[in-house]
């Protein structure tokens, strides 16, 4: 059973449509890429996958596991192992980081049917991931991402992902805006995290990323569609030589989609 | 798809839960403001002559001035003449235990959750309860008494401690200062009288619960607190209202006094009946409450979480005469529906060294219009004073509206005056970030407005955090959907 | 050369550019109708009044009543003096400009990355004058001051900065303009940088002069930033204690890109900067922050304006003053968060000490929102140094003249360790102390 199926998704914002006809596996272990120009829709598949509001499915389906991911509330689509790394990760003030994280992990392990963490417990496993990614541990005593860089929100929400443990991840432009140094932070934490249990999915609009991800396949989106996969190297023609040639590869019929 | 939607405009659309009529006896006086109605009221109180007379001026210099207009608060012209001035439950008797306090009333205190009994049991809070505009229970005063402390109704106070009354009485709200202060110093009803005398600590949170009942009647507070050399005071004051349809005035007027080395604790939370969705009734609440720091080394902090009324016109203030006198101000204001706020405060440094701290919280759902004012004022003898204020918002749903109106006036070079703004709105994308992690959307709500209060919160006595921490959650309870 | 008459309106500048114009025939058509269309503009203009809002604080009798004149070519000192000027060891690329004019014998721009061209403006308008024309003297608006169009018309050298897309220099970029002159002299120095997608640079500029004449000193600095790159530009300002110097920055800057500015003002008689920074697409995060000191009869002027067009961008802004004597300080910083531009995270702080009983400062932060879903800060902070800290300090054996350093510095040093540029952000550090005793 593969890990996600997407069959032929239709969905709109209000009476737009911006998803054409989605066909994606993923199964575990694998890492994909989704690239595309701006308004491509890989933003809105990725707000489909999480259960974001303002989106309206109108045909097809998404297989979670085998389950109906669209059935899903979005707690109960993280509860159930899906992990969406934002693309703007939101600023709650006043809410500790910690306390945050603890709540999630919590009610995660709880639908799972696993034991609740202790404080004691709970300590010891972020420390653990902490030291995994190399992340200062001064990163739990402030508040979710208030006054966070942009460098460090990303690197925030990869901090969470460790910690919650999901078997999909869904990487939503998480390498744009960053600096070099941030960059190279937030790919090898996401190499480390690459497991044999879990899939990737990383949507971006630039190829650097996946100079640190080595994606098993890249798709490229256009106009609601996937219109070609293929392996990395065609992430690195699309930085070099724009997306114009397969727009005009899709005009012409050359691309099926 | 299944989602939670509109969670926060239900949380915005919650009802006031406290809404009921109680059903007692009233004594009044006929509707409407004169000298009569002044005289009629002294009298009715067996005052002594200085005080009448100093009603009288206060009514006469009211009929001098005009009901003034805020640029950011509307609501009809109140009618001055169809207002109820006195009125005081029946039988009127002087009570000494809570037995002899009419049962209906206890329950009504039980259906806030604030029974009395409990209170004293539990809390050892000793309790003042003002039901409409006379006090009929007072407690543990003889433990107070004891310490040399002075705790009880201002009209006990105007028979017992003369001196005291007549020495403080306007020393900080003089009867002239705004409008309303006016109007309540000629027709003051009632309200509590506090003096701790000269080092001593008080040994228990004082509080009092104020409620408005009868029909009609505008409710005119005086409180006086006087806090001697090197005393120490912590004073809680908490409001709930029955639902009525007829708009009600309440002017409360609040002086404080702290001399050398003394510390005043105010802290209130007001959770009256703030009209209905639609903004139909409603209280109007148009307080002064100021405090002095008129020794050194002499601290006052205000501390209010105010969710209640349909408006609220409030400016805590102290006047820091004392040189290293402190003022402290610690502010939730939540608007609701078509409530509206437009509170903040006064700091007027005085002294020299003199410090003050501005914190203050707005929260605007439904079409609340929440305004911060504030003033800080470095006089220009005031060497070395500081001030930090911050001034932040919280929006919920796109129809309310947040204002803020800093000013400063700093006269003295020496002086630091910090101050921060924000604005920002609970948005359906941060409880969607919480639900993204597993967090469901009550939980994500709660947390995000506490947060948001803790700094707060946190200058709030214990259980008074409590308190205010439940009617936050109390708002939000069933609000998803 | 034309020397300009000691009168205080715009038509003295007009016998100089009258004379400057045929010097110009050869240059590019495009460039020389900009020239002539800014210096109509200059003179209908004229300068600011001190009625304008804008210029209340700026004082603007020296620029009108000195008699400047265009800078006649001079010997160019060594690297050596040039060198020691700023005090602070560079390395990587570096442009020198005497007076306004390209010293090609003093920099050092033989760059290997592929894809990157640091030169001077003068040269690559001869060989290359294409790559200039899409943004030299279009990006800052001319109407923005009357500077900027007086700029323009004189404008013919300075340093430009190319950057294909996905190139990264490693090294900062250093700009030298350095006034070498005993004459009243006026310069106009323009430096252009134009950033293509996800590269990286850092850029420095420095002005300062080896005399202490009273001169003029209008630069302009220009930034075209490509989506998702990352730029680091510092401005430090040691000009001549006499000398005149306003200046306008202006960055475009497109989507996922950071922009990260540092102002140092050190220097000038009068100084006045105007930042411009426009946020034209989404998530970009920008920092204008900046320090200056003044003493004697300094006045130091910083106007910023961040211009929030689109959703989801950060803007930072730390501005810190120091102001000792009868030195005047100002801050006037603007932003505008327009209706599209929802989910913005602004934050502006300005702080100033003031040493004396005569130093001023006017603070004035003016926000405009339109966009109902932002989080916008500010703060402003004026005071003194803490009585407290500095008794602590005494209490612990310094004496009164250290102690006070110790906290000055420490003020200051909170806006140059967040220079992004490490090397830069170091020794700058560490000539803090010398850069204070100086003052």
């Amino acid at each position: 059973m593969s890990m996600l199926e997407i069959k032929n998704l239709h969905a709109r914002v209000e009476s737009k449509e911006i998803l054409k006809g989605i066909n994606l596996t993923v199964n575990k272990g694998e890492v994909h890429a989704i690239m595309g120009l701006n308004g491509s829709g890989k933003s809105t598949l990725a707000n489909v996958l999480s259960g974001k509001d303002d989106y309206t499915v109108t045909e097809g389906e998404i297989l979670f596991e085998g389950n109906d991911l669209l059935d899903m509330d979005p707690e109960e689509r993280a509860r159930a192992g899906v992990f969406m790394a934002f693309q703007y990760p939101v600023e709650l003030p006043g809410v500790n980081n910690t306390y945050f994280l603890k709540a999630a992990a919590n009610a995660i392990r709880k639908e799972r049917g696993e034991e609740q963490l202790d404080a004691m417990d709970f300590m010891k496993l972020v420390r653990e991931k902490l030291k995994v990614l190399e992340i200062g541990e001064d990163l739990l005593k402030r508040e979710v991402n208030v006054g966070f860089s942009g460098g460090e929100k990303k690197r925030n929400e990869i901090f969470q992902m460790a910690v919650l443990n999901p078997s999909l991840a869904i990487l939503d432009e998480t390498d744009s805006g960053l600096d070099i140094d941030a960059l190279r932070a937030v790919g090898h934490g996401v190499t480390k995290l690459r497991s044999a249990d879990r899939a990737i999915v990383v949507i971006t609009h630039y190829q650097r990323l996946l100079n640190y991800i080595e994606p098993d396949i890249v798709h490229v989106m256009m106009d609601g569609k996937i219109v070609r996969s293929g392996d990395k190297s065609l992430a690195l023609q699309l930085e070099n030589e724009g997306y114009a040639w397969l727009e005009e590869e899709v005009r012409s019929g050359l691309v099926t989609a | 798809m299944p989602t939670t939607p509109g969670a926060i405009e239900d949380f915005a659309s919650q009802e006031y839960k406290y809404g009921f009529v109680s059903d007692i006896d009233a004594v009044a006086i006929p509707k409407g403001l004169s000298e009569d109605v002044v005289r009629m009221i002294s009298s009715i109180k067996e005052e002594p002559e200085w005080l009448l007379e100093w009603r009288l001026k206060a009514y006469r210099h009211w009929l001098t001035m005009d009901s003034p207009v805020w640029p950011n608060v509307s609501y009809p012209t109140i009618d001055f003449q169809d207002i109820i001035y006195y009125s005081a439950p029946k039988p009127k008797i002087v009570l000494n235990s809570l037995d002899e306090v009419d049962p209906e009333m206890l329950i009504v205190f039980e259906k806030l959750g604030i029974s009395l009994d409990e209170q004293k049991r539990l809390s050892g809070v000793a309790v003042d309860a003002v039901f409409d505009s006379v006090s009929v229970a007072t407690t543990f005063k003889d433990k107070l008494a004891e310490m040399g402390i002075i705790f009880c109704s201002f009209s006990e106070a105007v028979k017992e401690h003369p001196e005291l009354v007549k020495e403080y009485l306007g020393s900080v709200v003089p009867y002239s200062d705004n409008f309303f202060a006016a109007l309540n110093s000629a027709v003051f009803s009632d309200g509590s009288f506090c003096y701790i005398p000269k080092g001593v600590r008080c040994p228990m949170e004082l509080s009092t619960y104020f409620r408005i009942n009868a029909k009609d009647t505008g409710q005119f507070e005086r409180t006086l607190l006087i806090a001697d050399e090197a005393a120490t005071v912590s004073y809680l004051e908490g409001c709930t209202a029955p639902m009525r349809d007829e708009n009600q005035l309440h002017a409360a007027v609040v002086e404080l006094v702290a001399m050398k080395d003394a510390t005043i604790k105010y802290s209130t939370v007001q959770n009256w009946y703030p009209g209905d969705k639609d903004g139909k009734g409603g209280i109007y609440n148009f307080v002064t409450k100021r405090g002095k720091c008129d020794g050194d080394n002499s601290k006052i902090t205000w501390t209010q979480v105010e969710t209640g009324s349909a408006i609220t016109w409030k400016y805590p203030s102290c006047i820091l005469k004392g040189d290293n006198s402190v003022g402290e101000f610690y502010s939730v204001a939540l608007t609701n529906h078509k409530q509206q706020a437009d509170t903040g405060t006064k700091m007027i440094h005085i002294g020299k060294n003199t410090r003050s701290t501005i914190v203050s919280k707005g929260i605007s759902a439904g079409n609340g219009q929440n305004t911060y004012r504030g003033l800080v004022r470095i006089n220009a003898g005031a060497e070395g004073a500081r001030n930090y204020s911050q001034c932040d918002s919280l929006l919920i749903g796109d129809r309310c509206g947040a204002h803020t109106f800093p000013y400063i006036d700093v006269r003295n070079p020496s002086a630091q005056v910090e101050h921060e703004a924000s604005t920002s709105k609970i948005g359906e994308d941060q409880i969607f970030y919480c639900n993204q992690r597993g967090i469901s959307t009550e939980d994500a709500v709660n947390m995000i407005v506490n947060g948001f209060c803790k700094e707060v919160f946190r200058e709030l006595p214990m259980e008074f955090a409590v308190e205010a921490q439940k009617l936050l959650g109390v708002s939000l309870e069933g609000s998803v959907g | 050369m034309t020397h300009i008459s000691q009168q205080n309106d715009t038509a003295s500048y007009s016998s100089a550019f009258n004379a400057f114009l045929p010097d110009r025939v050869t240059e590019p058509q495009w460039l020389n109708s900009i020239r002539r269309d800014a210096f109509s503009l200059f003179q209908t203009e004229g300068f600011p009044s001190r009625n304008n809002e804008e210029w209340r604080f700026t004082p603007l009798n020296q620029v009108k009543e000195t008699g400047y004149s265009r800078p006649e070519p001079v010997e160019h000192p060594s690297l050596e003096a040039i060198e020691s000027l700023t005090g602070y060891s560079k390395t990587g690329p570096q442009l020198v400009f005497i007076n306004g004019v390209y010293a090609p014998e003093l920099s050092r721009n033989a760059i290997q990355t592929k894809g990157v061209q640091i030169g001077s403006i003068s040269e690559l308008l001869q060989s290359n004058d294409e790559i200039l024309q899409p943004h030299l003297a279009q990006l800052a608006s001319q109407t923005a001051t009357p500077f900027v169009s007086l700029h323009n018309s004189f404008m013919e050298d300075g340093a430009a900065v190319i950057l294909d897309a996905n190139t990264q220099l490693s090294e900062p970029v250093t700009i030298l303009y350095v006034t070498h002159s005993e004459q009243p002299i006026f310069m106009v120095p323009h430096t252009l940088v134009v950033a293509g997608r996800s590269s990286h640079a850092s850029v420095v500029e420095v002005f300062a002069s080896t005399m202490g004449a009273n001169y003029f000193s209008i630069p302009v600095t220009e930034f075209a930033i490509g989506e998702n790159s990352d730029i680091r530009h510092v401005r430090l300002n040691m000009e001549a204690s006499n000398a005149a110097h306003i200046s306008y920055t202006h960055a475009e800057i497109q989507r996922d890109a950071i922009f990260a500015s540092h102002n140092v003002c050190l220097g000038g008689e009068l100084t006045r900067n105007d930042f411009y920074a426009g946020l034209r697409g989404e998530n970009i995060h920008c920092t204008l922050n900046g320090v200056y000191l003044g003493s004697g009869k300094q006045i130091i002027d910083n106007h910023t304006s961040i211009d929030h067009a689109m959703p989801h961008c950060e803007s930072h802004e730390l501005y810190k003053g120091i102001l000792d004597g009868e030195s005047q300080g100002v801050f006037n910083g603007k932003i505008f968060v327009r209706l599209d531009a929802q989910k913005t995270d602004a934050k502006q702080t300005s702080q100033v000490v003031l040493l004396s009983d005569l130093a001023r400062v006017n603070s004035k932060p003016q926000l405009e929102i339109f966009a109902d879903d932002v989080k916008c800060t500010h703060g402003a902070t004026i005071g003194q140094i803490s009585k407290e800290a500095l008794f602590y300090l005494r209490s612990r054996g310094l004496s009164k003249t250290d102690a006070m350093a110790m906290l000055i510095q420490a003020f200051v040093a909170d806006v140059i360790v967040r220079i992004p540029i490490s090397e830069l952000a170091d020794d700058l550090n560490a000539m803090l102390p010398e850069l204070l005793e100086r003052k």
